[in-house]
């Protein structure tokens, strides 16, 4: 049975044009590729 | 593939040939990042657009620089109506690699379409509308903006979901289960939209069950008798007369049936379709009044247009006939002052004469030309005609013919009032006095007195003043 109540809570409201600024600047952009960078440039530290 | 260090072109070698570092675990995240990519591609491709984000957000995960993963992501941003995120991930998608990218090609094609970039971000903000709507509690408000949103058939995915459930709720089932249709025409794996009819399914199958529970049981014959047929239907024992045939004819409660259908046909003509008929008719002749009166109010109009032109003639012909008038007047006074002149100069009238005749003409009337002629008249005859006159109103005066001195006098003094240094103005005031004319006299005597104080008859003039 649908709780409507509990549904309507999972509704967001959606982004509009004028809020691309903020959504690039917001945007986290680490990929693996940066955490394998992050975890070499440790190791070499260490050693 | 390019090095993650120094950015080299990577062969199929485990290391960077240019720096010499490990590239193993790279190589295996670009490859996971690709599975995930082909993935998504697949999902798009079948319209599991839901899936196909997940997978390339994925993808991106291992590798951000992973363009065609990006912007394969926001084209299906832009499928499912959420511009602003397909938009963020195109202008990142330019930014990592400017050059011949698909990304800068997709954002000069929205761009361009300003109206269909308009009208999505229209429907967003409606859509956004709606939820505050409904954080509000205006339940029938939210409802009536996204049944507009709706039937302008937007891409937006969340809309039909959202008024799915608003369908749902208010018992709308199949429209309900028509909106989550078109959500999954657009996101064929929208979770939501498929659990959504997934219930709704559900509640009908329900609704089915119950329908069938209340069909009422088959009757069985129990028993039959001489004169009856006894039944079961249920929990019903039913006993029916038998032999006795129904017979299908035109008898008087058919006959009645009928009367009354036809009565009751007849009310309802009357009640339902003669008012709109009254109305109908009403309505045209009130617009034939309406006209006429347009018309009635033009035509009086008209006629008080004619009565102003009627007053402005009748103006014109007053005018015109005071001028002519007037014309008439300066005529006759031309013929006077010549006849008189004539005569004057011929000797055949006297001063006296050509005075008298010379107060009867309009002076202003006259040209210039005349004005001069009756001013030298004036000149050469008043003074004598006012010696006459008053030689004549003082003989009438002391025969005590005060009505004829009056008359006399009154005409010297209006040629010459300064006659006789006063003496006129005396036998005018006493003329005045004798006659009953107590006002006249007390103007005269008091002129005298004003004028003339050396006057002989001042003194006799101020004790008859104080008489008065």
């Amino acid at each position: 049975m649908i709780d409507f109540e509990e549904e309507i809570k999972k509704f967001h409201p959606v982004h509009e044009i004028g809020e691309v600024e903020e959504l690039v600047y917001d945007k986290e952009l680490t990929d693996m590729t940066d955490i394998l960078k992050e975890m070499l440039k440790d190791r070499k530290k260490k050693h | 593939m390019r090095c993650f260090k120094c950015g080299c072109v990577l062969t199929d070698a485990p290391y960077c040939a240019n720096c010499g570092e490990d590239v193993t675990i790279y190589q295996r995240i670009i490859y996971l990042s690709n599975i995930h990519y082909n993935e998504g591609l697949k999902r798009a491709e079948i319209r599991d657009l839901s899936g196909a984000v997940t997978s390339l957000s994925k993808s991106l995960k291992y590798n951000k620089r992973n363009l065609e993963a990006r912007n394969l992501l926001g084209l299906v941003y832009y499928e499912m109506g959420y511009l602003a995120e397909a938009l963020t991930e195109w202008i990142i998608s330019v930014n990592i690699s400017p050059a011949e990218n698909l990304a800068s090609v997709y954002m000069k094609e929205v761009e361009n379409d300003r109206e269909q970039l308009d009208s999505m971000n229209q429907t967003i903000r409606k859509y956004n509308q709606c939820l505050q709507y409904m954080e509000a509690g205006s339940d029938d408000l939210a409802f009536i903006q996204l049944k507009k949103l709706i039937a302008e058939k937007p891409k937006l995915v969340d809309a039909y979901q959202l008024m799915g459930l608003l369908l749902i709720r208010r018992r709308q089932y199949a429209s309900a289960r028509q909106c989550l249709q078109r959500a999954l025409s657009i996101d064929r794996g929208n979770l939501r939209a498929i659990y959504y009819n997934t219930e709704l399914r559900q509640m009908n199958d329900f609704a089915g069950r119950s329908q069938a529970e209340e069909r009422p049981e088959p009757e069985t014959k129990v028993r039959r008798e001489k004169n009856s047929v006894e039944y079961t239907r249920g929990n019903d024992t039913i006993i029916q007369p038998a032999g006795k045939a129904y017979h299908e004819g035109f008898t008087m409660p058919s006959a009645l049936n009928v009367v009354i259908g036809a009565l009751i046909g007849a009310a309802i003509v009357w009640f339902l379709f003669v008012p709109a008929k009254i109305q109908a008719v009403r309505q045209e002749t009130n617009d034939k009044i309406l006209s006429f009166s347009d018309d009635l109010a033009s035509k009086d109009a008209e006629i008080e247009d004619l009565n102003k032109q009627l007053q402005s003639v009748q103006t014109d012909v007053t005018t015109a006939q005071q001028q002519s008038d007037t014309a008439a007047a300066a005529i006759s006074g031309y013929e006077s002052l010549l006849s008189l002149q004539q005569e004057y100069s011929a000797g055949n009238s006297n001063a006296l004469t050509v005075a008298k005749g010379l107060t009867s003409i309009n002076r202003d009337a006259l040209s210039t030309k005349g004005q001069e002629i009756y001013d030298t008249l004036k000149q050469e005859t008043y003074a004598t005609a006012a010696a006459s006159l008053y030689s004549t109103g003082k003989k009438a005066f002391n025969n005590e013919d005060y009505a004829t001195a009056v008359t006399n006098l009154e005409q010297a003094y209006a040629m010459d009032p300064t006659y006789g240094s006063g003496d006129l103005i005396y036998y005018l005031a006493a003329s005045y006095e004798k006659a009953g004319n107590t006002d006249k006299a007390k103007t005269m005597y008091q002129q005298l007195i004003d004028q003339y104080p050396n006057n002989s008859k001042v003194t006799t003039a101020k004790t008859a003043l104080s008489k008065l």
